[in-house]
């Protein structure tokens, strides 16, 4: 009894006085963390946090060189999807969790601004930036990434077939494609959402309910998430799913191949990319206001636009570098772009985002 | 009324029970009374059905029992811990066969009533069965098992968890009641006070075989063997050889007998008061142990070759005295 | 050395005050930060003015009841299988039957589909033999599916905890009734059942709750059209960053969460008997009789194919190509910083899910026993109902957690916790709110039954408090602390909902990692992610074997 004791009251005591002073305390230690190692030469290096979304990544050795030349230490936050994280950096926004964040893209644009979240920072090279993808002009927000958002189809499924596949997105609503889609929530999934943008963008505001009413009719199947459309349902990915159209990313045949370890030299899969079938998300960074090392952050803005975090963007993330002169890895031949995506302004995403999602929901799932 | 018949059990491959036969007259209490380990527990449960033998036969009432189901046997049972329903209040528990036997409501009042009061328990059936003591648990126990009125009732060491007093009161009233309702009863117990107070007859069990069968002053008086003979608490035994059809060898001595059928591997067994304090005996012995019984003491002594006896005596004597003792009769039993 | 036992009892009321401060701490602190930020008039009229949320509410309690009812019909004869028999594999078998409640929900999902999809192996099979044209079984998103994996996740849930009870119970009150004259039916419905009661509500309870505020099982299997009270209140957090309404919503769960908790306690105090508690060499026996063979192994063969044929499909698929799936693990191909060595996940893991047993069956246990002596001083004392319903009104806060939405928890950190958000202690503390309500549960039936008897003879015959305690209680509790320890340890090693929102990257789990490899297309990510889910069930269940063959003394309760 008594060890009990002893051990309850030493683990709780711990968390008690944790949580009633927020007095910083060494981190626990029964995992051993990675340290900088101090070199006597330079002073020890800087800490920077960046706060982020589940599916960053970058190289290793991209990143090593970075924290030398900058003296820094950089330390990644992953907090959940986009849509989480950027909500719990609104939430801790007067004690921020990071200098830092990246990950707030196009639809998220205007919710970010308004947050008044983050310090105006206009990078060195930012003048090298293409205009279309500049959408906050005070540089609060700074772009670094752009991916398109389009249907992928199954090629073996429509030879087989002798289908054509479809080429723009009236082309769904056709009773020969009845029964071969599945799209993503709106409500839940970021590819969704950006899809429910294209079809908006494409048909119109006024429009773009009418064509989803007909793709209910045509047995349109609607996953919470991309994992599930793509993974459960699709035929080409996972197993016993009967949809050979999903919504996925322009790149997704491209890492079809690449994620084959030289078993495909073709990707199983082909793009939709008619006028107005895909939509364009860009994603941002910024320099979080009340960050503990502005400095170190704004290097990092200016790292994640140098030619070296430019050019491994592709294969980390599987979008394409927002800087015109980054070269492209070869697998990147089979990533498609579409000539002109649908357009839809980030303020007006922003002032019609819940009304649009929920017509929606009431039009295709109730 | 109740037959087992070459009855045979093993277990783990090692025998449990071996060819158990025995008879239980209607309206006769028999006791099967052995040691722990011996086996009787499990001849219970398997005439109540809860287990089954791999050989043998048991017929009740003539009917063979082989096929009739625990819940239709109609056979009672007291278990050692009682297994009382925690759940259910006295008069519950008491009512529950009768609920079983979809008997009207009014009639199960009834004849929950008299077996409260045949148990002497009338008032307490509202009663928590958690909070009574162990004598009332005891009863409720009783009253429960005999309620459904069983063609047969046996108990499974119900008295073992009770102090010795309250269970001589018991034993004693529970053989009233029994005989009162003419019930034929099979009472399991490793005490021997207990078995000769309750039993009409007793049949010892040791390693799963019964080694004696008989009425109570029988096994007394004539033993089967020396197993018996310890079991029930006697002492002065001896190993024996015969030397001729009249005389018989022992550490002791040698003694004059009566002719007997038995032959080998014999047992002598000298009564406590079959000895005799003689100053004159041949027999010499230093008391080690003088204890007081009602109307005589009892003695224990080692003779000088270091054999120990028990003897009585009117008079008490104290511990170290040297005395001479005196054997006056011997009986000869089976080792 | 023999002090009263009364005192031992005061200081174990005294120590009340941990499991309240950890949760006072951990979970009321932050939740209350959470909601008195978001709260706002505004969410509470939009919830009640729109019929939609009366229907999401319905429509929440009914798939939880519908699954509750089926996980119990489905896991009862498992209890009475594993509590009353012995026979050869029985511990490897429970081991299996845990691994479905720590496999991540879109593992599961492909599983299903792999069986169950429009292309699933059962629906082509079906197809060929009978010529059909379209797939017969159209069960994904629909009800149908929520129930069937909601039964497949909690099917663990029931075995143990009505098994764990069951094994103990003395089966000389079952053969009592049945000499006097009950058959196996009316046996079980008087006698046994009325016995195993509190286990069975208890059972009941968590896998309704778990039911009822159940995630990745609406939102991947039952689809966007259907929606719970936490699906929505995710949706509201997260994408639509509607706090007054998430708020309002989370309320509406955390009181209907507690309503349940309070009737459950005053259940359980009436149902509550002092049992005579039986070792298991007494209570177990082996098959016999052909009837109980076929029976016996005709229903743990079909408890099988439920619960293993979805695994089996998700283990047959990881070596798709050969072992490439699993060496592939090791390699960084990209250089990646984000890149996970499986041997790091699986320690990352390990060690999340013994910091979580630690805390959970520490305050576990003193939660129970205080429970415990708070009821049995309401029965003594002139103030037990003041007793009796602090007892219960503890008994319910203890409970929850489980009804609190991990976003709305995951958030609340966000703002009260200070410099902790970005603690690594976070990671077993979240899991421990989880985890602390099931070692509870598993506890508390078995420490009520517990005759104080038993300890005043012991303490009696010259034990100390803390002898007594290792003498007496410990070896009875033993199974129910194992039992709670497995369920904390399976919650740890299988949550996710809590763990993406406090997990720091540098410290991944393989759920984390399974995760990872499921948000990128491409054969290699989907291979490697069943690969990894497929390591997580091995040393799960190994880590699960190895509890259950640890044992004190001799004698198995």
């Amino acid at each position: 009894m008594k060890k009990l004791l002893i051990f309850a009251f030493v683990l709780l005591a711990l968390g008690a006085c944790t949580t009633t002073t927020p007095a910083p305390t060494p981190s626990p230690t029964f995992i051993a963390m990675p340290t900088a190692g101090a070199r006597p030469t330079v002073p020890p290096p800087t800490e920077v946090t960046i706060m982020t979304h589940d599916s960053f990544s970058a190289s290793e050795a991209v990143i090593k060189e970075f924290e030398t030349s900058a003296n820094i230490k950089l330390k990644i936050l992953k907090s959940g999807d986009a849509g989480a994280a950027l909500n719990k950096a609104i939430l801790a926004k007067d004690s921020p969790l990071a200098d830092a964040f990246f990950g707030v893209d196009n639809t998220f644009l205007s919710r970010a601004l308004k947050a008044d979240l983050f310090e105006a920072y206009k990078p060195a090279n930012a003048v090298n930036l293409p205009k279309e993808f500049v959408l906050d002009s005070d540089f609060k927000l700074t772009p670094v990434d752009y991916g398109d958002v389009c249907l992928n189809y199954d090629r073996a499924y429509f030879a087989q077939k002798n289908l054509t596949p479809p080429k723009i997105l009236d082309d769904l609503t056709k009773p020969e494609y009845k029964g071969l889609t599945v799209v993503e929530n709106p409500a839940t999934s970021s590819p969704g959402l950006s899809f429910l943008l294209a079809t908006i963008g494409y048909f119109g505001k006024d429009k773009y309910l009418d064509f989803w009413k007909a793709l209910r009719a045509n047995d349109v199947l609607v996953t919470e998430g991309w994992e599930d459309a793509y993974y459960a349902k699709s035929t080409w990915a996972g197993k016993g799913g009967d949809r050979p159209i999903v919504v996925s990313y322009a790149t997704s045949p491209a890492a079809e191949v690449y994620f084959s370890n030289g078993k495909l030299t073709e990707p199983p899969t082909g793009n939709v990319l008619g006028d107005g079938a895909c939509f364009r998300q860009i994603e941002f960074v910024g320099v979080l206001k009340g960050a503990k090392n502005p400095d170190g952050a704004r290097k990092l803005v200016d790292f994640m636009l140098s030619k070296k975090f430019q050019e491994d963007i592709p294969t980390q993330m599987f979008v394409f570098p927002v800087m015109p002169d980054a070269k492209l890895p070869d697998f990147y031949k089979f990533a498609e772009k579409p000539n002109k995506p649908a357009v839809v302004s980030a303020a007006e995403i922003d002032a019609n985002r819940d009304a649009w999602i929920k017509a929606w929901t009431d039009t295709v799932l109730r | 009324m109740l037959e087992l018949v070459h009855i045979s059990k093993t277990y783990n491959n090692a025998p449990l029970l071996h060819d158990i036969s025995l008879s239980v007259n209607a309206g006769e209490i028999v006791c099967l009374l052995g040691p722990s380990g011996s086996g009787k527990t499990t001849l219970l449960r398997i005439i109540a059905g809860l287990e089954s033998a791999e050989q043998g036969t048991i017929l009740f009432a003539g009917q063979d029992m082989r096929n009739v189901p625990v819940h239709q046997r109609n056979f009672g049972m007291m278990f050692q811990d009682l297994a009382l329903f925690p759940h259910k209040n006295v008069f519950e528990n008491v009512a529950f066969a009768l609920r079983m036997q979809k008997i009207a409501p009014a009639e199960i009042r009834t004849r929950v009533q008299e077996a409260l009061d045949l148990v002497g328990l009338r008032g307490f059936e509202q009663r928590d069965v958690n909070h009574l003591s162990g004598g009332e648990q005891q009863r409720v126990a009783l009253a429960r098992a005999l309620a459904p009125r069983p063609r047969l009732l046996m108990f499974d060491e119900p008295l073992g968890a009770l102090d010795r007093i309250l269970r001589e009161q018991l034993v004693a009233d529970l053989r009233a009641i029994l005989k009162r309702i003419g019930m034929t009863a099979l009472y399991v117990t490793h005490d021997q006070e207990e078995a000769f107070t309750i039993a009409d007859r007793i049949a010892i069990i040791h390693a799963g075989q019964i080694v004696q069968i008989g009425f109570p002053a029988e096994i007394y008086q004539t033993p089967a063997n020396a197993f018996v003979a310890r079991f029930l608490g006697m002492t002065n035994l001896f190993p024996a050889r015969r030397t001729s059809d009249h005389q018989i060898e022992t550490l002791l001595g040698t003694f004059p007998v009566a002719s007997s059928s038995l032959a080998d591997n014999l047992v002598a067994l000298v009564r406590p008061d079959r000895i005799r304090v003689n100053p004159n005996a041949e027999i010499r012995a230093r008391i080690v142990e003088c204890t007081y019984r009602i109307g005589r003491y009892r003695l224990r002594a080692v003779t000088s070759s270091g054999i120990e006896l028990t003897s009585e005596s009117p008079e008490p004597f104290a511990v170290g005295t040297e005395v001479g003792l005196e054997i006056h009769a011997i009986e000869l039993i089976q080792a | 050395m023999l002090r009263p036992l009364s005192l031992i009892m005061k200081s174990l009321n005294l120590l009340f005050i941990f499991p309240l401060l950890f949760l006072g701490g951990f979970y009321f602190y932050p939740l209350a930060a959470i909601l008195q930020t978001s709260f706002a008039r505004g969410g509470f009229m939009e919830l009640v003015t729109d019929p939609y949320y009366a229907r999401v509410f319905a429509f929440t309690i009914f798939q939880a009841a519908l699954s509750t009812l089926f996980t119990l019909i489905a896991a009862f004869p498992a209890a009475y299988i594993f509590a009353r028999y012995t026979f050869r594999g029985a511990n490897v078998l429970r081991a299996l039957t845990t691994i479905p409640f720590l496999m991540p929900t879109i593992v599961v999902a492909t599983a299903f589909s792999a069986w169950l999809g429009p292309r699933g192996i059962l629906n082509l099979t079906l197809m060929q033999w009978f010529q059909l044209d379209t797939p017969p079984i159209q069960i994904m998103h629909t009800l149908g599916i929520i129930v069937l994996a909601h039964t497949f996740y909690n099917f663990t849930i029931v075995l143990r905890i009505v098994g764990g009870f069951w094994a103990n119970l003395d089966p000389q009150i079952e053969n009592a009734a049945r000499v006097l004259g009950a058959n196996r039916w009316q046996t079980f419905w008087h006698i046994t059942l009325p016995l195993i009661a509190p286990s069975v509500i208890a059972a009941s309870l968590l896998v309704f709750i778990f039911d009822f505020t159940s995630f990745g099982v609406i939102l991947i299997l039952g689809g966007p059209r259907l929606a719970t009270l936490e699906v929505e209140i995710y949706r509201q957090t997260v994408n639509l960053f509607n706090l007054p309404l998430a708020a309002a919503l989370s309320l509406v769960q955390l009181i209907a969460t507690f309503t349940l908790m309070v009737a459950y306690t005053h259940l359980q105090a009436r149902l509550a008997q002092p049992l005579r508690l039986r070792p298991l060499t007494i209570v177990r026996r082996t098959l016999r009789t052909a009837r109980e063979k076929i029976l016996v192994w005709g229903y743990l063969g079909a408890m099988l194919i439920f619960l293993l044929t979805p695994l089996v499909a998700i283990v047959a698929a990881s070596f798709d190509g050969g072992l490439t799936y699993y060496t592939e693990l090791w390699v960084n191909r990209r250089g990646a910083i984000t890149f996970v060595p499986p041997i790091e996940a699986v320690r990352n893991s390990l060690w999340f899910a013994c910091a979580t047993i630690g805390l959970a069956v520490s305050l576990g246990l003193v939660a129970a026993y205080a429970i415990v002596q708070m009821d049995r001083r309401s029965n003594t004392q002139s103030a037990g109902m003041l007793f009796r319903l602090r007892a219960a009104l503890l008994d319910s806060l203890f409970m929850l957690p489980l009804g609190t939405s991990a976003i709305t928890l995951g958030f609340g950190y966000i703002l009260a916790l200070g410099n902790l958000r970005t603690s690594v202690w976070l990671v077993p503390v979240a899991h421990t709110l989880v985890a602390f309500p099931f070692v509870v549960r598993s506890l508390l039936p078995i420490v009520r039954s517990i005759q104080p008897r038993l300890r005043e003879a012991a303490q009696l015959l010259g034990a100390s408090p803390a002898r007594v305690w290792r003498e007496i209680d410990l070896p009875i509790i033993l199974r129910a602390i194992l039992v709670g320890a497995v369920f904390a340890f399976v919650i740890s090693m299988g949550e996710f909902g809590a763990t993406v929102l406090v997990a720091r990257p540098d410290l991944p789990t393989i759920t984390l990692a399974i995760y990872r490899f499921l948000g990128q297309p491409g054969n290699i990510n989907f291979g490697q992610a069943l690969a990894l889910s497929t390591i997580l069930m091995l040393v799960s269940a190994i880590a699960i074997l190895a509890m259950e063959h640890w044992r004190i003394g001799t004698t198995e309760f």
